[in-house]
């Protein structure tokens, strides 16, 4: 099974979305975004679901930068899951390469339907 | 699972969130499980329909039991099994009891034969036979006089696999009363949610129930005495319904979906069960219908949506078009099936256009781009839209030769010319790749993942065409970045020289510009424009250039020796190059290595370089002018710099871009555009050319504007260095 990787600081979230996409998916968990980076270098998720505001080095966005930034990792999938939901929150992370934008609470039923769409 | 980091608990901050996240999930669910209904309530419509339902849910049969007081039901035998309650007092009172009784019991004797017949008939046409209209005689009771008579309506129905007949009873009166005006009385009082019709055997509507005038729009005295065409959509082509009778007479009853129009215009897709209902001589008296909503079924009528193959968009087949289309050609043995060829086409620069401009823009782009693509096709051949800005082609029956790939160019053509959408005028390229059956792939989804790769690696190398081959993987692979530091050492890359001929209608060449062209051992040529950015990005450029530099000096030393004295040599220069502290001397070095009077020379820089230059440093410009070598600024007019910025380089030439050039003989704008460079030139004392001249037309509006000299296809293609000499001798 593909790995999927959920980053977010909240363990409620990460238990969340582990249960929606379990059944498809192998599922990593980080709950920082060195740590996400670092899940990201030795399981090649083919997804990344990333909590915009983490503790620590690097938020949510600077790890959407080292993503994009690689060729070895430009083309996994990013779908950020934040509670910012200003349009410009959202512009500025697809500014950034983001391919997704859930806006907590996010609808669980988009969350999968976005999955199984770009990960055909 | 794996958890990479420890996971610390959350906070009681979250908590309000979380229980926002988990009503969420409650929602989602919520609507789960109504979709999950209404798939399954379709399901039993479409069993239905299949004739394969599980129950007894023949739905005229159930709509009818729902409002007619009088009915029983019997085996396929006439034995009684069950009754409606007005019904069972009737049958009370005959001292008949349920279940097990024989309806021929129930007759007079002389209807005994007839009821043999019709049970006869019904088991020979199973559970899906039309209806029957009879009028019956039930036996006297003892002491009574008379038979009592009945209309019946028997339609069949199966029950947990088994026939069952239905009789819906109606008295029938002293006063004759039409058994048809009892059935019509019946559907039309049928307070149902699904609609019934019933029309006369010649197709006019003699009764509808409510939900029928609700679901079309119509009022009932609209529909009354109107034939049924009135609800036809459009959508089928007189095959259907050409089927439809055939079947409807040939098995006595029509089941499934088509699509009907509402008065309103709007068309939804209905499913149908129509009877045909006959009376006891075998002559058809009318026909009844049920019919089904199937639009608000969602989300299931998105998917039954599709089934009308067609991209609301565009107007084109979509992918189930095609997916079927294909599913019917590909047969399990490919020497009887018909040889095809896929093309896949995505757009270039499609996405900024729909980003930045909106979908209302992007919309029409992608419908005039479907036309245009459409005016390029030959009859049997299937253009559909399968995603956003991608298109799929599918050619069937013999290919000639270089066929995919004609017509791959003639879309390129068709979409070449700019489009004027609102204020905008955009422009769209496409990449396209090709895969041929059987040559390629032996079934559908090998053969379009193979047009896939192909159109990637088309777009990987910004070439128009590519056709799939198995070492396309090899080349997907290829990493173009890393092998450009070593195309120079494997001998991969090499000069051609574009000429530049003076512009006063006699052939006189000025001089050529030295151009790059890659041939990768696995990729084959690449794009000049592709290798050209990842150079300048990685740096690779210097070498490179530099190459170029000492490669065609040498090679303008050679045309000298053999008497092409004033020819001048252009040459592309990059940033990098100009900054790297080696550069001038390398210049000076291969000048003088090649005895070459340094105005022979001319550094081309392209606009947005020169400006950067002219903003922070212009040394490195300024010390090749001392030197004496030319400048010139590229695809001058692009990127709207100040002249006055400019002219701090002392640059001796411009060069109009191609875009200006070739919208000409079009754009009184563009005419504008490049009078005003030509007349700036002059003005500087600066030498104007016209870069990407293609045609003759172009060539005399340059030369009435004083413009001097040209290069392009018109002028010349970009050739050998021992062709451009053949063809200065020809001159």
């Amino acid at each position: 099974m593909p790995y999927i990787l959920i980053a977010d600081d909240h363990a409620d979230i990460r238990r969340l979305l582990s249960i929606t996409l379990g059944k498809q998916y192998e599922i990593i968990e980080a709950d920082n975004g060195t740590a996400a980076l670092y899940a990201i270098g030795k399981y090649r998720p083919v997804a990344v679901l990333l909590d915009v505001m983490m503790p620590g080095e690097m938020d949510g966005l600077q790890v959407l930068d080292a993503i994009k930034s690689n060729a070895a990792t430009r083309n996994t999938l990013v779908a950020m899951v934040t509670a910012r939901g200003q349009q410009s929150d959202r512009e500025e992370a697809e500014r950034r390469g983001a391919d997704a934008y859930f806006i907590k609470p996010f609808s669980p039923l988009q969350v999968v339907s976005w999955m199984r769409e770009n990960l055909k | 699972m794996k958890t990479v980091a420890p996971v610390a608990s959350a906070g009681s901050d979250d908590a309000d969130g979380m229980k926002a996240q988990l009503f969420r999930y409650a929602q989602d669910i919520g609507e789960l499980m109504q979709q999950h209904k209404r798939l399954e309530k379709q399901h039993r419509m479409i069993l239905q329909s299949l004739g394969r339902e599980v129950h007894s849910e023949d739905l005229l049969t159930n709509l009818l039991a729902q409002t007619c007081l009088l009915y029983w039901v019997s085996t396929a035998q006439g034995n009684l099994l069950r009754a409606s309650p007005a019904a069972r007092a009737t049958l009370d009172t005959q001292g008949v009891t349920l279940p097990g009784a024989s309806m021929a019991q129930l007759l007079v004797a002389s209807q005994r034969p007839r009821l043999q017949a019709v049970l006869a008939r019904f088991q020979e046409y199973g559970p899906h036979a039309g209806g029957l209209q009879w009028r019956l005689q039930l036996a006297p009771l003892p002491g009574a006089p008379d038979a009592s008579a009945y209309d019946v309506l028997a339609l069949q129905a199966s029950h947990n696999g088994h026939a069952e007949i239905y009789w819906f009873l109606h008295p029938a009166s002293d006063v004759q009363t039409e058994p048809l005006q009892w059935q019509n009385d019946l559907v039309s009082g049928c307070d149902v949610e699904h609609g019934l019709m019933v029309t006369s055997p010649y197709g006019s509507i003699s009764a509808v129930n409510s939900a029928c005038c609700s679901t079309s729009g119509y009022e009932a005295s609209e529909l009354l005495g109107n034939n049924p065409r009135l609800f036809s959509s459009g959508r089928h082509d007189s095959a259907f319904y050409q089927d439809f009778w055939l079947e409807l007479l040939d098995k006595g009853c029509w089941s499934g979906t088509l699509f009907n129009r509402r008065k309103n215009g709007q068309i939804f897709l209905e499913w149908q069960s129509v009877k045909m209902i006959e009376n006891t001589e075998g002559d058809v008296v009318s026909y009844m219908a049920v019919t089904v909503d199937m639009s608000h079924a969602d989300p299931a009528s998105k998917r039954l949506q599709t089934m009308a193959y067609s991209d609301p968009l565009t107007g084109l087949p979509n992918r189930r078009m095609l997916v079927d289309r294909l599913s019917q050609l590909i047969g399990p043995d490919p020497a009887t099936s018909p040889a095809l060829a896929v093309l896949f086409i995505d757009l270039n620069r499609f996405k900024p256009i729909n980003d930045e401009l909106g979908h209302e823009v992007g919309d029409k782009v992608l419908q005039e781009v479907a036309r245009r693509m459409n005016t390029t096709l030959h009859g049997g051949d299937l253009l559909a839209r399968v995603g956003g800005d991608e298109f799929v082609i599918l050619l069937s029956g013999a290919l000639r030769a270089g066929e995919t790939r004609a017509l791959a160019d003639a879309l390129q053509q068709a979409l070449l010319p700019a489009m004027h959408i609102g204020d905008h005028m955009l422009t769209i390229g496409a990449s396209v790749g090709c895969a041929l059956y059987p040559q390629d792939a032996l079934n559908m989804s090998d053969l379009l993942k193979h047009a896939d790769a192909a159109m990637y690696a088309a777009k990987r190398f910004a070439i128009p065409y590519f056709a799939y081959t198995p070492e396309l993987q090899a080349r997907a692979e290829v990493n173009l970045e890393f092998d450009l530091w070593n195309a120079l050492e494997r001998q991969e890359i090499s000069l051609v020289y574009q000429p530049q001929m003076r512009n006063h209608g006699n052939s006189v060449l000025r001089g050529c510009e030295a151009l790059m062209r890659w041939k990768h051992p696995v990729a084959g040529d690449v794009e000049p424009s592709v290798f050209i950015n990842l150079a300048e990005k990685s740096g690779a450029i210097v070498p490179l250039g530099n190459w170029a530099l000492v490669q065609a000096c040498e090679q303008l030393r050679q045309w000298r020796a053999q008497g092409m004295e004033d020819m001048t040599l252009s040459l592309n220069v990059s940033l990098r190059q100009l900054r790297d502290p080696s550069f001038l001397p390398l210049v000076e070095h291969t000048l003088l290595a090649n005895a070459l009077p340094p105005y022979l020379l001319e550094m081309e820089l392209s606009e947005t370089q020169a400006v950067m230059f002219a903003v922070h440093d212009t040394r490195p410009i300024r010390a090749l002018r001392q030197l004496g070598v030319r400048i010139a600024i590229d695809d001058f007019g692009i990127s709207f710099s100040s002249m006055a910025r400019l002219n701090t380089l002392a640059i001796s030439s411009l060069k109009i871009n191609a875009q200006c050039v070739q919208d000409l003989t079009s754009s009184a704008d563009a005419r504008a555009i490049s009078n005003c460079m030509i007349a700036i030139g002059q003005a500087m004392g600066i030498e104007v050319i016209a870069q990407g001249v293609e045609t003759e037309a172009q060539a005399a509006l340059l030369q009435q504007q004083g413009c001097k000299v040209i290069q392009g296809f018109y002028a010349g293609h970009p050739v050998s260095a021992a062709s451009l000499a053949h063809m200065v001798k020809a001159l």
